[in-house]
């Protein structure tokens, strides 16, 4: 049977034996540990003294109009609740919530726990109009006003826990943290980088910062690579210089270098110093490129072929590669020095037979761009021939890296960038 | 350095790095001014301009006096609200929600629509008398008016509105021309404000409330402490932004100085009763001359287009925050129907207020003063015990001093709107605030 947390808050609580008020509850405290946090006991607070912890293990029935404790402890407030547990009230109810199952940022109207034979579940969050109504004792009297008028009752909109992550900051003002959720609960792991990206930007900067803080590298470098450059700045600057680097390394190279150049010079070069070398010579070669050019564009993370590779070897590089790489559909095809000399679909590579060479396969015939073009230039390519990547040359015909389509994608079409 | 090479002279290390300091100071603070400007200048609105019409028409210079603990009220107060919203992150409404929870947020925000309400259509009916002056019929002013307004913020983006906004300041100065211009005594007028005085009459005790009224109102708190958190200042800024305060709270004082000179010196002395900033440029032009009554209905219809602008917008954004509503200019209307709907409703509506014929409009501006007044004590009361709170302050949170400051203009404020809203029983004199 399900019960709403207003209907549980306007329950008043009793002892079992002699029947004396103990107080009305407060909050509720649950185990975040669980997908569906079991609950494991109630704040209670009599009159204007502080609440007291009351576990669940002495609550010996929910009755309709109360609750009823079992061995009433002398002196209230003798345990405390568990350390990092989820507080309904102080964490939840009345709070900004991201809804992962539509990816949005929304307020909690009540909270919907199920009532089992071993105790109390948290299984969704209300934050629907009847919610509100609920809270504010009119759900009757509006749905009465609905039907009668419209024929229509208003429906509860629930969000299963599992979808919900609270952002909520805690602690003092400064060092705030989000509640953390245990490993088995991750329910921004659902978010595609860019939801997350939307749902962050969605979210008061302190939010923002918090949360974004508590993702995992990867996850937080993909969805920065969404974010408008002004606040993947505020992103960055606000957070420890150690972790930034984590981040910013885990960033295809044209974002890395182009957030990079937005940041204080010092900060950039602390963090460049704080890379991988490898990784931080190739951001740095961008950083030399104009920012409108092809090359201030381009990323370096594409697949270099020899043509003297047969396709078997090829597809094992792909194997290696291929992670890393921004596209690999087209495979680019180096001479001794690096040139340019041809390029292979992956549709050739795969139907072709293993002993090929890809001097016999590949188009010579490349489309490219130089390093020092406008990018208007490189967007009127993929306009033109449909390309998902266009290869990037240096002024002697060395390929510097790649330009894929979401790089000029504000140039093709203005309209879609927000 | 060469030594070889000549060298200009260079001010001694201490000097400089002293140079830079104030240089770079000059450099943020010009990145986060903006909202204590903008707040405080839209505070002179349609009903702020009548209001000091009015009491420099009546009372003379006799109430110059109270502009000076007004502004010190104003930066107290706006001070309170742009550092919850600096060291939060979060607007005012999402506090109170948050800290009070939703049925005091839910009956807070009905308030708060329909006090807004009232102040945009006398927004708007400010924009009709302005434009009628210059000869132009409200009937065309106010769709145009209310047009621009719609499309200013549904096409505009923060940056670009907010600068249209600080332009918009600028014309402010069209009353201080307006007081120069009929050349008052200076040190005689100075005197005055030094100088507090007053009858204990009861249209004189009206017209001072509704002077405090007018200068503090709900929608200011809300509005400065979103603004705050879009522009994202952060803590390090913070005693800019404070400058940002009290620089918005001083143009309002100098600009309110200054209609009250103009009306006190001309409409005053000329014994003038008047009942509308519109009579008020009006009864100027045969006095003080033609271009004073243009410059005054010009000031009228900036200011009445810049509050129309901000209210129902302010209204929207704080009513959707509070209730948990997609808020936001940049979302598509199917994205965000409460925000836009109740933005346009109150836009549509109090257009709609001005040219109805037979709309009570004095009525129904007084009647929003008077909400004005009711809701104020309870917001000021919940900013007190929010920014009192150290888990959510920290060390931001109020000292002593600031304390015992705030909670006595609170409660002087408190008692003000008491009488404000209880004055009709005293006397029939209260005229819109």
């Amino acid at each position: 049977m399900f019960v709403f947390l207003t209907e549980l808050f306007a329950k008043r609580v009793r002892g079992l034996d002699d029947g004396r008020l103990l107080g009305h509850p407060v909050d509720l405290v649950a185990n975040a540990e669980e997908v569906y946090p079991a609950v494991v006991g109630f704040m209670v607070r009599a009159g204007r003294s502080p609440a007291f912890y009351l576990p669940w293990s002495q609550i010996a029935s929910v009755e309709p109009g109360e609750i009823l404790a079992r061995g009433t402890p002398e002196v209230p407030g003798a345990t405390t609740p568990p350390e990092g547990s989820l507080y309904a009230r102080r964490h939840v109810l009345d709070r900004q919530i991201i809804d992962t199952s539509g990816a949005r940022v929304v307020r909690v109207n009540d909270l919907h726990l199920l009532r089992m034979e071993d105790g109390l579940r948290l299984i969704h969050v209300d934050v629907g109009a009847s919610g509100l109504f609920r809270r504010l004792g009119w759900l009757p009297a509006v749905n009465a006003l609905t039907r009668g008028l419209f024929d229509y009752e208003l429906r509860d909109h629930l969000i299963a826990w599992k979808f919900v992550q609270p952002v909520g900051h805690f602690g003092r003002a400064g060092q705030r943290q989000v509640l953390r959720l245990s490993a088995s609960h991750q329910p921004l792991a659902q978010l595609h980088p860019a939801e997350l990206a939307e749902v962050l930007e969605d979210l008061d900067m302190h939010k923002r910062q918090a949360l974004f803080g508590s993702l995992t590298p990867e996850v937080a470098a993909d969805a920065l690579e969404q974010m408008d450059t002004e606040t993947q700045v505020d992103l960055i600057e606000g957070m420890g210089e150690e972790h930034a680097t984590r981040v910013v390394e885990e960033m295809a190279t044209d974002d890395a270098a182009d957030l990079l150049s937005e940041l204080e010079d010092e900060k950039a070069e602390n963090i460049l110093d704080g890379m991988e070398s490898e990784r931080s010579e190739e951001v740095r070669e961008l950083l030399t490129h104009e920012e409108d050019t092809a090359g201030g564009i381009m990323t370096t993370d594409f697949i270099a072929l020899k043509t003297g590779y047969t396709v078997d070897q090829t597809i094992a590089v792909l194997r290696q590669e291929a992670r890393e790489a921004e596209n690999i559909y087209y495979l680019y095809v180096l001479d001794d020095f690096e040139h340019l000399v041809g390029v292979v679909t992956l549709r050739s590579l795969i139907v072709a037979s293993p002993e090929r060479r890809l001097a016999d396969l590949m188009s010579t015939r490349v489309i490219s761009v130089t390093t020092g073009e406008d990018k208007s230039a490189a967007a009127e390519l993929f306009a033109k021939y449909r390309f998902r990547a266009l290869p990037v040359v240096d002024d002697h015909g060395v390929m510097k890296g790649l330009i894929t389509i979401d790089d000029v994608l504000e140039d093709v079409a203005p309209e879609l960038n927000r | 350095m060469s030594a070889a090479r000549p060298t200009l002279p260079r001010p001694p290390a201490a000097a400089r790095s002293w140079l830079q300091a104030r240089w770079r100071g000059l450099l943020i603070f010009l990145s986060v001014v903006g909202p204590g400007i903008i707040t405080a200048n839209v505070d002179n609105d349609a009903g702020g301009i009548t209001t000091y019409s009015l009491a420099g028409a009546h009372f003379g210079q006799t109430l110059l006096w109270a502009l000076v603990p007004i502004a010190f009220a104003l930066v107290l107060v706006q001070e309170m609200t742009s550092r919850l919203g600096v060291v939060t992150g979060q607007g005012l409404a999402d506090l109170i929600r948050e800290r009070f929870g939703v049925r005091i947020t839910f009956y807070l925000m009905l308030c708060l629509i329909v006090t807004n309400f009232g102040n945009a259509v006398a927004e708007f009916a400010g924009v009709a008398s302005a434009m009628e002056i210059f000869g132009v019929s409200r009937y065309a002013a106010v769709p145009i008016a209310a047009f621009f307004v719609w499309w200013l913020v549904v096409k505009g983006t923060y940056s670009t509105v907010e600068k249209i906004f600080l332009s918009a300041c600028v014309f402010y100065l069209a009353y201080i021309v307006a007081g120069v211009k009929v050349a008052p005594n200076w040190p005689s007028l100075l005197r005055e404000v030094a100088r507090p005085q007053g009858t204990l009459s009861t249209e004189y005790l009206v017209m001072l409330t509704a002077l405090v009224g007018t200068t503090i109102a709900p929608w200011m708190q809300f509005y400065q402490q979103a603004s705050i958190v879009e522009k994202g200042v952060r803590i390090e800024e913070y005693r800019y932004s404070r400058w940002d305060v009290i620089l918005g709270s001083i143009m309002v004082t100098v600009v309110a100085f200054f209609i009250m000179v103009t009306c006190a010196e001309t409409l005053f002395r000329s014994g003038i009763r008047i009942e509308t900033a519109k009579d008020a440029a009006l009864a100027l032009a045969p006095i003080a001359g033609k271009y004073n009554a243009y410059l005054f209905a010009f000031g009228l219809l900036n200011a009445s287009l810049f509050a129309a602008s901000i209210l129902p917008l302010s209204t929207a954004y704080t009513v959707c925050e509070g209730m948990g509503w997609e808020v936001g200019v940049d979302r598509k209307f199917a994205e965000a129907p409460q925000f836009y709907g109740l933005y346009s409703l109150i836009i549509v509506l109090a257009a709609a207020a001005i040219m109805l014929p037979g709309m009570p409009l004095i009525k129904i501006m007084f009647l929003s003063q008077v909400l004005n007044g009711l809701v104020l004590p309870f917001i000021l009361i919940f900013m007190l015990v929010l920014v009192n709170d150290r888990e959510l302050m920290g060390e931001y949170a109020n000292g002593r001093w600031a304390n015992i400051a705030g909670i006595t203009v609170v409660v002087l404020l408190i008692l003000l709107s008491l009488f404000l809203v209880a004055s009709p029983l005293f006397s029939q004199v209260a005229g819109p605030g």
